[in-house]
């Protein structure tokens, strides 16, 4: 009895339903994922990867709503952060790796710097203020012309091959090969996420997210958590960023736009704040309702919001999951009410 | 005796209005303390302004003979200072277990593990193991928190607060809305920690047959000041506190 319990995985509440996907589905997702370009064409192979790139954007967006309590609305400009960083690299230095980390690396600092401003605000304040930010740097791309290359954004950037010098050298021309890399960094990525949420650390990020005030007096300093968490989230959406350059070869500030800054609040709204798989299944979604939409209309963004927020409102895990923070102060009030002050 | 914690002049007010009003008190190890006191006279202003949780407008703190005036709440937590609040304060989206595990998790300085598994930390599972078969939640410990009966869930508000070892824990009404089987649990968690832990606990209390069967001491509290503060025989006596209990009673009798 008592190991079921401590063998538990995962975020509580909705996220019970989680652990009995078993884990034989789960293989055979990933075992087709690696077959998949022998499968389909190269639309669906370039399709999956935008997927695969939005489910690690969302899961490191979801670390700060789902687990920490915290919404955030500039993510996209860490995004681009990771994308400007792996472009100017890979226009100097063509090998794919020092690109990536470079850009994972210069989006955390972005994060850790500006989450050092931002995570003293909770809430509605928190949510504007990373707003405000994400469009500080979505100008930035857009005037540093010298830097970014403006509205023209940097063109001709190669997909380097992946070297690690004396060890190995793999070509990465063919979408083919690209997209392996992009697959199996990804999944990496997920695997190292869903270890963190399920750690110490995790645990008691769930705990800032339900009650602040009783974290404090578990000897815990909501701030520093708070910003590590935000850095997390930060390193993720750099990594979805700068695994962009070598797909597109060319990056423009919209990376960093707020419409940007909004695809993981969807994906992740589609999907379910509180199940780790959530901004995963959400991504998957994203795509689709968008990849129909677009064959319809050109305000394909318009029609997605209003889909999602139907979703939303229709399943009660969602609204729920928005309304958490009016909700259980409210729930706590009637538990309130019964007892004499 | 020793000394646990002692202020000078604490004074708290919001706007206009003195919650607390220049608080001299020391509180000793050992020394079951209860303040008492009719509604609003400042008791959990009190308590948040030893704990952190609101800043003061004047005076100082000092535990354990070092100044904590301006120390954050969480630094005082780790030096030793715990509480409960009296208004539901857990952590309701996670089990007991886990409600319990986060300060035990602190406690031994695992929080900031970010690879390891939780259930790699066996001290950490024996120790929430131990407090919530101590407090008798362990049968409920898959249940998430928010869906607990609120006696329940006011046993878990304690088990949070002892789970970190404070050496001075405040409990702001601890037995509040429970009824008498459920406050007999949290008098005998009570009574027993302060014996096999020697933690010192100060509580909020109205039910004054709880006060005066638990409390080494008492303190009185009326408008933000202190007017009694004695052994249980002498608050009982007291022409001061007898006045204030009464007219309260004769207001409400109005009313
Ligand atoms: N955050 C606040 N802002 C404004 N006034 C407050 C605040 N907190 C408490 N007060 C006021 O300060 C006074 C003291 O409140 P406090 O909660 O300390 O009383 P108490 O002794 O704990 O009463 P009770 O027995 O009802 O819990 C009350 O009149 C209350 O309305
Ligand atoms: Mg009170």
């Amino acid at each position: 009895m008592g190991k079921s319990m401590i063998e538990r995985k995962g975020i509580s509440l909705f996220g019970r339903a989680y652990g009995k996907i078993p884990t034989v589905l789960l293989l055979a997702l990933i075992v087709f994922l690696f077959l998949l370009p022998h499968l389909v064409g190269k639309y669906v192979m370039y399709m999956t990867m935008h997927i695969l790139i939005l489910s690690v954007f969302s899961l490191g967006f979801n670390l700060l709503l789902g687990y920490t309590g915290l919404l955030s609305f500039g993510q996209a400009g860490f995004y681009a952060c990771g994308a400007y960083g792996c472009a100017k690299i890979l226009l100097v230095i063509p090998s794919l790796l020092p690109g990536i980390i470079c850009g994972i690396l210069f989006a955390g600092v972005f994060a850790l710097i500006l989450g050092f401003l931002c995570i003293r605000h909770t809430r509605i304040y928190f949510a504007m203020l990373t707003l405000c930010f994400g469009m500080m740097i979505y100008s930035l791309a857009w005037k540093w012309r010298t830097m970014t290359g403006g509205d023209d954004g940097l063109i001709g950037i190669p997909r380097a091959p992946l070297e690690i010098p004396g060890i190995l050298s793999i070509d990465m021309s063919g979408m083919g090969n690209y997209y392996y890399f992009v697959l199996i960094v990804c999944l990496l990525a997920i695997m190292l996420l869903y270890r963190i949420v399920n750690s110490p650390f995790g645990l008691t990020l769930q705990g800032i997210r339900d009650s602040e005030s009783r974290i404090a007096f578990t000897g815990i300093s909501v701030k520093n958590y708070r910003l590590i968490a935000f850095t997390i989230a930060g390193l993720y959406a750099g990594l979805a960023g700068a695994l962009i350059p070598p797909l597109e070869n060319t990056v423009t500030p919209p990376l960093a736009h707020w419409t940007h800054s909004a695809e993981p609040v969807m994906a992740t709204l589609l999907g379910g704040i509180y199940t780790f798989s959530g901004p995963i299944a959400g991504a998957f979604l994203f795509y689709v309702i968008k990849d129909i939409i677009v064959r319809f209309t050109e305000y394909w963004l318009i029609w997605l919001g209003a889909i999602v927020l139907a979703l939303v409102m229709g399943l009660p895990g969602g609204v729920v999951s928005i309304f958490q923070r009016r909700l259980i102060p409210w729930i706590r009030l009637q538990f309130a009410k019964g007892s004499p002050r | 005796m020793t000394e646990l914690l002692r202020t000078e002049d604490l004074s708290k007010a919001f706007g206009h209005f003195i919650a607390v009003d220049s608080v001299t008190i020391n509180f000793t190890m050992d020394t079951l303390t209860s303040i008492i006191g009719p509604n609003g006279a400042g008791k959990t202003t009190l308590i948040n302004l030893l704990t952190g949780s609101l800043p003061m407008d004047s005076g100082r703190i000092f535990f354990k003979g070092e100044e904590i005036t301006k120390i954050p709440t969480n630094e005082r937590v780790k030096r030793g200072i715990g509480r409960s609040f009296q208004i539901m304060n857990i952590f309701p989206m996670l089990t007991v277990f886990q409600n319990v595990q986060i300060p035990v998790l602190s406690l031994l300085n695992k929080s900031l593990k970010f690879f390891s598994r939780l259930d790699a930390h066996r001290e950490v599972i024996n120790e929430v193991e131990r407090i919530s078969k101590e407090v008798g939640l362990w049968d409920k410990r898959e249940v998430l928190a928010g869906e607990l009966s609120h006696g329940d869930q006011r046993l878990l508000e304690m088990s949070i607060a002892i789970a970190s070892q404070p050496e001075l824990c405040f409990l702001d009404e601890p037995t509040s809305g429970m009824n008498p089987r459920e406050r007999v649990k949290i008098l005998e968690n009570i009574r027993r920690l302060s014996k096999e832990r020697r933690t010192t606990f100060i509580i909020v209390e109205h039910d004054m047959d709880v006060v005066f069967s638990l409390s080494d001491r008492i303190v009185v509290m009326h408008r933000g000041g202190i007017i009694a503060d004695g052994k249980p025989d002498e608050i009982k006596e007291n022409q001061n506190v007898k006045e204030v209990y009464l007219g309260e009673e004769l207001e409400e009798e109005i009313i």
